[in-house]
């Protein structure tokens, strides 16, 4: 799914139409769902936050405005959200049962890093992206060939392989210039 | 001189040797060129610094069927108000609905339950167990559970009966609080 998808599956969640939400679901649920169990560990939590946030987005569907921001990134910000909530009610469990118990304190959980929002991005761009290139940016990023190395690897002109590196790193960058928290 | 080739800017940004002596001295030189290598840079630690084994987890099946019945139409009536409601009290999908200005009724519930994780809910008690009153001050609702699996324990205690109870004293009992993301259930036996 390239940039346009996105654009259209954004253009039919706001305007509401009733397949729209399978369709966001679709394509964003990964994202979403990957966020939540990165930073809260536990599958059974990541799920219930997953679904806290598509019925969240769908139920203010209405206050989405495209021109202000891309659906990812307000679907990573419900997602924040709902896992700081996640986060917090952990922490008020612990210290009222702590205090039962006798007044142990309770050490603060963290928040969910944003290198770990952003890395999650990074991968979602990554997997959107049509296949050669995308091997050739995880030839680029995770072995140690050179762009003329690639080239031979994959059979590919050493022009397409440049266009490649060049064209999808701008594309990833511009993804977490959108959608990123810390970048 | 013009900016330097956005291909050069990209490998460099790689960690390859490219262009020549003349687009060192730019990009060292030039605002422009040095903030794109400097952010392309920063895309590139991202990505190794996360390594290929990053990717994307699907969600199970089941997550799209509760959310589809959250906001599906069959998924909201208007019924009489049942003693469950205490239980979800702290329920993020309940809180949701109420947001929404939307009654949860019978049916809603009956859906919810049946389709998730905590189907397994058995009774719900009138009151504490056994006369045993211990002072938690946010105690979410006071249920009778089966073992389900996909919660966890966040702590457990033994409960013995206050002095001012002493009809009760030699009882003893266990309050557990099990937890998921949106839902807490204290379990007293």
């Amino acid at each position: 799914m390239d940039r346009t998808s996105d654009e259209d599956v954004s253009g039919v969640f706001s305007k509401g139409h009733p397949d729209a939400l399978k369709l966001v679901y679709e394509r964003f649920g990964p994202l979403v769902y990957s966020i939540a169990l990165r930073s809260l560990r536990a599958r059974s939590d990541a799920e219930d936050v997953t679904q806290q946030v598509f019925v969240s987005a769908w139920r203010s569907r209405d206050s989405f405005d495209p021109k202000r921001g891309t659906l990812g990134g307000w679907l990573v910000t419900i997602t924040r959200n709902k896992v700081a909530d996640a986060l917090r009610e952990r922490q008020r469990q612990s210290r009222v049962l702590l205090q039962v118990a006798g007044g142990a304190t309770v050490s603060a959980s963290a928040p969910p890093a944003d290198q770990v929002v952003d890395r999650i991005l990074l991968a979602d761009e990554l997997a959107q992206l049509p296949e050669s290139q995308r091997l050739v940016m995880v030839l680029a990023f995770y072995s140690d060939l050179t762009h003329e190395q690639i080239a031979k690897v994959l059979g590919l002109p050493l022009g397409t392989v440049k266009s490649h590196i060049r064209r999808s790193l701008q594309r990833l960058r511009s993804r977490l210039e959108a959608d990123g928290v810390a970048y | 001189m013009s900016h330097t080739d956005p291909v050069i800017l990209a490998l460099r940004a790689l960690g390859e040797t490219a262009g020549t002596a003349q687009d060192d001295d730019h990009t060292q030189t030039c605002l422009h060129c040095g903030h794109e290598l400097a952010r392309l840079t920063e895309v590139v630690d991202l990505a190794r610094h996360a390594g290929s084994d990053e990717h994307l987890e699907q969600p199970p099946t089941a997550v799209w069927d509760r959310i589809a019945a959250a906001v599906g139409t069959g998924a909201v009536s208007s019924g009489p108000v049942g003693p469950l409601e205490t239980v979800a009290s702290s329920n993020g999908h309940q809180r949701m609905a109420e947001d929404s200005g939307e009654r949860t009724g019978v049916g809603a519930r009956r859906s919810f339950w049946a389709g998730g994780r905590r189907g397994r809910l058995v009774t719900v008690l009138a009151g504490l167990a056994a006369g045993l009153i211990i002072g938690v001050g946010a105690t979410v609702g006071v249920v009778q559970l089966t073992t389900a699996p996909g919660t966890r324990v966040v702590a457990q205690i033994e409960l013995s009966p206050l002095p001012a109870f002493p009809q009760w004293q030699g009882t003893t009992g266990t309050a557990v609080m099990r937890a998921t993301a949106s839902q807490q259930v204290m379990v007293v036996t």
